[in-house]
Formats: structure tokens, C-alpha cells, sequence
């Protein structure tokens, strides 16, 4: 059933919209203070949330690791996937950051607005809508790299 | 005690903490990496049925700007459900009281940009949008899929993109602030 497979999804990013809007991610004067260097904030949560995944991570991959049968001389599979370094990874990135600091909102946050009563994001999700719109002709016309992503 | 946890926005090393853990815990229990941006290319494709599992052919190379799939997850469809829950969570914690929800306008926005319109405001917004979608995109994820998983797991491409669009952001505050005096 369908339903039953993606439900618990629903709940996943409940919490993770939760998290975000309780920590001030989703507010426009806390991303720019950041970027204009006023208030340590949100180098703090971005910082400290690094600092508890990164080691948890390496004991996760450790474990998998030593429990997954290798040939010697070969190296371990990481139990995630490999980012790719693609041509469009360091540009991308920088086009991204420029949008950040105009709307104080990366991708996610962008959706709790709405939910939080702040209608004018609408347009900022139109927009990243759009963004991936225009990416996609853009990509098929001149770029002959395959894209990596986050899933 | 009610206005610590749902009115004032929670400490820095609360909310930090608990972002590190929902991240290593969300990858334990369904065994895959999270990326915000990658919930919109999932809405597109949905929208034009091209994530139906059971017309999606694994063993022919598909379409390079598809999301990858695989037997284990044909559809990106989860990603959409995952944001229908980020915008459940933006009105639980506009209804809990949380502070500066249920204003129309975004808090500090409007005296970021003075003398701009709602049309105006609207405009920057829609723009910076555009690059949002574009750069994460091409980039291949955005503060959650780079930022959070990404150096957590010691992806060398994610630390430089994050040190680029943290770079690329700075440049453009400033540069705003100065450009418009505010």
C-alpha cells in the first residue's frame, strides 16, 4: 500500500520542519545576521549539528565495514553513496548561495514559510521551481556531464 | 517553560544537536541520505508521471537529470511527502504560537530592502528562487544534502561547496548592504 510506505515520510519531515523553524532556520534577519557576520547563531547550529552526525557517521561506516566481507586489498563500500565531483558542483553552489543571502532561505525552509504564514514565500518556492525548470533546459542544451545529487 | 520550547526560538546548541541526530537517525531507519533540494525535481517529476514505478525500466540507462533509482526505491515519490511535511510543520509551529509566524511578510525582510514595493519584494524573492533552484540543482544538493549529510560523511565535494555557496552568500549580504544602505 502506498499510503503506508510514504506516511511515515509525512512524520520524517514534520520533524525536520519542526527542528528548522524551533532553530530560526526559516527566518530571513537570523540567515542574514549570519552572513553579515552579526550573530554567531546559526554558524553555531550548522556547527554543532556537524559535530554530532560527523563522528556517528564514521562509527556507522566503521561498523559496516567490519561486518561486510571484503577482499583483502579492496576497500570498503561506504554504506552511502559516493557525492561525485561534477563541473557543476563548485558553480552550482555559488549561484545557490547567492539566491540564499537574497531570500534567507535555502531550499527546505522555504516550504516551512509557507506553512508558518509567511505567503510571500510562495514566490520563493515558485522560483526554485522555476530554477529547476530552467536548469534542466539549460543542462540538456550545454552541459554533457551526468548531475550528481543528494538522493 | 511553554514559551521556552514553542515561542522563543530554541538555543543554538538545542536545536544544532538535535539537527546531527535526526540526520544520523533518519539515515539508520530508512537507510538513505536526505537532501531538501531534491524534493522539488521529485514534485516535477511527479507531476509528470515519470516516477511510476512500474513504468520506470531500471535496466535501460535513463534519463541523466531523472533522480537515480534503483529497485529498492523506483520512486522519488517519498521526497514529495517529505516536503507535504515540512509545510505541516511550518503551521504546527505557527498554531503552538512560534514566534514571528502569521506574519504575511518575512521577519527583518522588508527593512533589508527599504523602499521596495510588495511587488518589488515579491520580485527579489521570486529571483532569489530561481537561483535556488538552479544553483542546488547544478550543485547537486543545498545546506541539508551538502552542509549536514554531506560533510558528516566526509564528502570531499560537499565541503567545497559548502565553503562556496557560504562564500557566495557572504559577498552577496554585504554587497547588499552596502548597494542599499540598510
Amino acid at each position: 500500500m502506498r499510503l503506508r510506505k510514504h506516511l511515515p515520510y509525512l512524520a520524517w519531515g514534520l520533524g525536520f520542519g519542526f527542528i528548522i523553524a524551533r532553530a530560526g532556520a526559516v527566518r530571513f534577519d537570523f540567515i542574514r545576521d549570519m552572513f553579515l557576520l552579526k550573530s554567531f547563531r546559526m554558524y553555531g547550529i550548522i556547527g554543532s549539528a556537524i559535530a554530532t552526525a560527523l563522528p556517528l557517521f564514521w562509527w556507522i561506516q566503521k561498523r559496516a565495514s567490519s561486518t561486510r566481507p571484503t577482499r583483502p586489498g579492496q576497500a570498503p563500500k561506504l554504506p552511502w553513496p559516493h557525492r561525485r565531483w561534477t563541473p557543476g558542483t563548485l558553480p552550482g553552489a555559488a549561484v545557490f548561495g547567492v539566491g540564499w543571502a537574497l531570500t534567507g532561505t535555502c531550499p527546505g525552509p522555504a516550504v516551512v514559510q509557507i506553512g508558518l504564514g509567511h505567503w510571500v514565500a510562495l514566490a520563493t518556492v515558485a522560483g526554485i521551481f522555476l530554477g529547476n525548470l530552467a536548469y534542466e533546459s539549460a543542462h540538456r542544451r550545454w552541459f554533457a556531464w551526468r548531475p550528481d545529487s543528494c538522493a | 517553560m511553554y514559551e521556552t520550547f514553542f515561542v522563543a526560538p530554541w538555543a543554538w546548541w538545542v536545536a544544532g544537536p538535535l539537527i546531527g541526530l535526526y540526520a544520523v537517525v533518519f539515515f539508520v531507519f530508512a537507510r538513505r541520505n536526505l537532501g531538501a533540494s531534491s524534493g522539488f525535481p521529485a514534485a516535477l517529476e511527479a507531476l509528470r508521471g515519470a516516477d511510476d514505478p512500474t513504468k520506470v525500466d531500471l535496466s535501460r540507462p535513463d534519463d541523466p537529470l531523472a533522480l537515480p533509482k534503483s529497485v529498492r526505491d523506483p520512486a522519488p515519490r517519498w521526497r514529495v511527502w517529505w516536503m507535504g511535511g515540512l509545510l505541516l510543520a511550518g503551521a504546527l509551529d505557527w498554531a503552538l504560537g512560534g514566534q514571528a509566524a502569521g506574519t504575511l511578510d518575512l521577519p527583518g525582510f522588508t527593512d533589508s530592502f527599504p523602499g521596495l514595493g510588495l511587488p518589488g519584494r515579491l520580485l527579489v524573492l521570486a529571483l532569489g528562487g530561481v537561483l535556488i533552484g538552479f544553483g542546488t540543482r547544478m550543485s547537486g544538493g543545498c545546506t541539508s544534502g551538502h552542509a549536514i549529510f554531506g560533510i558528516s560523511q566526509r564528502q570531499w565535494p560537499s565541503l567545497a561547496a559548502t565553503a562556496t555557496f557560504f562564500a557566495a552568500g557572504m559577498a552577496t549580504a554585504f554587497l547588499l548592504r552596502w548597494a542599499l544602505g540598510s
